[in-house]
């Protein structure tokens, strides 16, 4: 099981070994005694809210100073579980706290502290959107919360189109913006911390990124229209779905954001809010990106 | 303000070109702008010259325009920026 194109090897939890390819980057998880915060860390961050837990983060020196390829820092969510990353070894250890599980420490790494780690590498920008195949590229999909993202993914994958997340994409910079897919699940309703229901049809190698297409929920009997966007909307769409945005990688998020806008097409596509109709929206994008 | 005022560009706030537009963000507030037309013309030449002396007769030779019209544009301009915290006038 490939996750942002690595396979995870949790050493100490058996139910969580997938099998792993020859040629395939690894990230080892390993436990460890919480007394390595200590022998670590100097500096703490204050709490702060993060999918509603209560979050801090761990470091030897200030966030903005650390050498982005070369570093080691911790991210605690509160009684469940501290995690530290080591670029070194390229690996994560995690402390259990009270409420400790495997599924939730899997959903932390996937979901959340993987997608920061590469943040900080600057090596990828994160953004926070579905994602699927057509014509062997990919095609994004933002929207404010409850604003179709996960119902619409589900109708590809269920019109046999492979996905490349639900929820967040990497996106990297060389000889053209490909994308890469997060994780293997799909999350068709709301509970908080958990990745959702796995997914077979997923895709496993980065492809090229060819458009995003912005939802926009209109009443039941509008029509399904496409609009292209430029200038500063386009830039805002893009914008608004980075995963987090660090102070201190405000200037390099902006510069990158403005060139991925200068590359790729940024449409708004408004949705008639009728489950019905979702055939018609589907086809109005496959018809958008015929070859 | 005088035309031979300073004007100076916070290093707060960034720009970017995208399609026909300039981008500005202002980092400390979190606002985007967008100038596009004349205002993307004003602002790439008080952005290379920090200040607005010469900018009418920049536009001039571009555009054929009302001179009175055109330097109360200019005035309204750069009024705007101020406000919206974009420039600042005279020594740092």
């Amino acid at each position: 099981m490939l996750i942002f194109n690595r396979h995870f090897v949790f050493e100490d939890i058996a139910t969580l070994h997938t099998s792993m390819k020859k040629g395939d980057k690894s990230i080892n998880v390993s436990v460890q005694n919480d007394d390595i915060l200590a022998s670590t860390f100097t500096l703490q961050s204050p709490w702060v809210e993060m999918t509603g837990r209560r979050v801090r983060y761990y470091s030897t020196m200030p966030f903005e100073q650390m050498n982005p390829l070369c570093h080691t820092w911790g991210f605690e969510i509160e009684e469940v579980v501290t995690l530290i990353w080591s670029s070194s070894t390229k690996s994560i250890e995690y402390i259990k706290g009270k409420h400790y599980s495997d599924t939730l420490l899997q959903f932390w790494i996937f979901h959340t502290f993987f997608p920061l780690v590469l943040t900080l590498q600057r090596k990828y920008t994160i953004l926070h959107v579905g994602a699927v195949a057509l014509h062997q590229k990919a095609l994004l999909f933002s929207a404010f919360s409850y604003g179709g993202k996960s119902t619409l993914i589900d109708y590809f994958l269920k019109k046999g189109h492979a996905i490349l997340c639900d929820d967040t994409v990497a996106i990297h910079q060389k000889k053209g913006y490909t994308a890469i897919s997060s994780y293997p699940f799909y999350r068709p309703y709301r509970t908080p911390e958990t990745l959702g229901y796995p997914i077979e049809n997923f895709v496993q190698k980065p492809i090229p990124l060819h458009a995003m297409y912005c939802l926009e929920k209109t009443v039941k009997d509008a029509e399904v229209s496409i609009c292209e966007l430029y200038g500063i909307e386009k830039f805002k769409s893009l914008h608004q779905s980075s995963f987090v945005q660090f102070d201190f990688l405000k200037k390099e998020n902006f510069v990158h954001i403005a060139e991925m806008a200068k590359a790729i097409s940024v449409y708004q596509i408004q949705i008639p809010w009728d489950e019905k109709r979702l055939e018609e929206v589907y086809q109005a994008i496959v018809t958008h990106n015929r070859v | 303000m005088n035309s031979t005022d300073t004007i100076h560009i916070p290093l707060t706030l960034f720009s970017q070109i995208i399609d026909d537009e300039i981008l500005l963000f202002d980092t400390q507030s979190k606002n985007y702008f967008a100038l596009e037309g004349m205002g993307r013309i004003m602002w790439e030449y008080i952005s290379e010259h920090h200040s607005c002396e010469g900018l009418a007769q920049h536009i001039l030779e571009m555009v054929e325009v009302d001179v009175l019209r055109l330097e109360e544009d200019i005035y309204v301009f750069i009024e705007t920026l101020k406000t919206n915290k974009l420039i600042t006038i005279g020594e740092l």
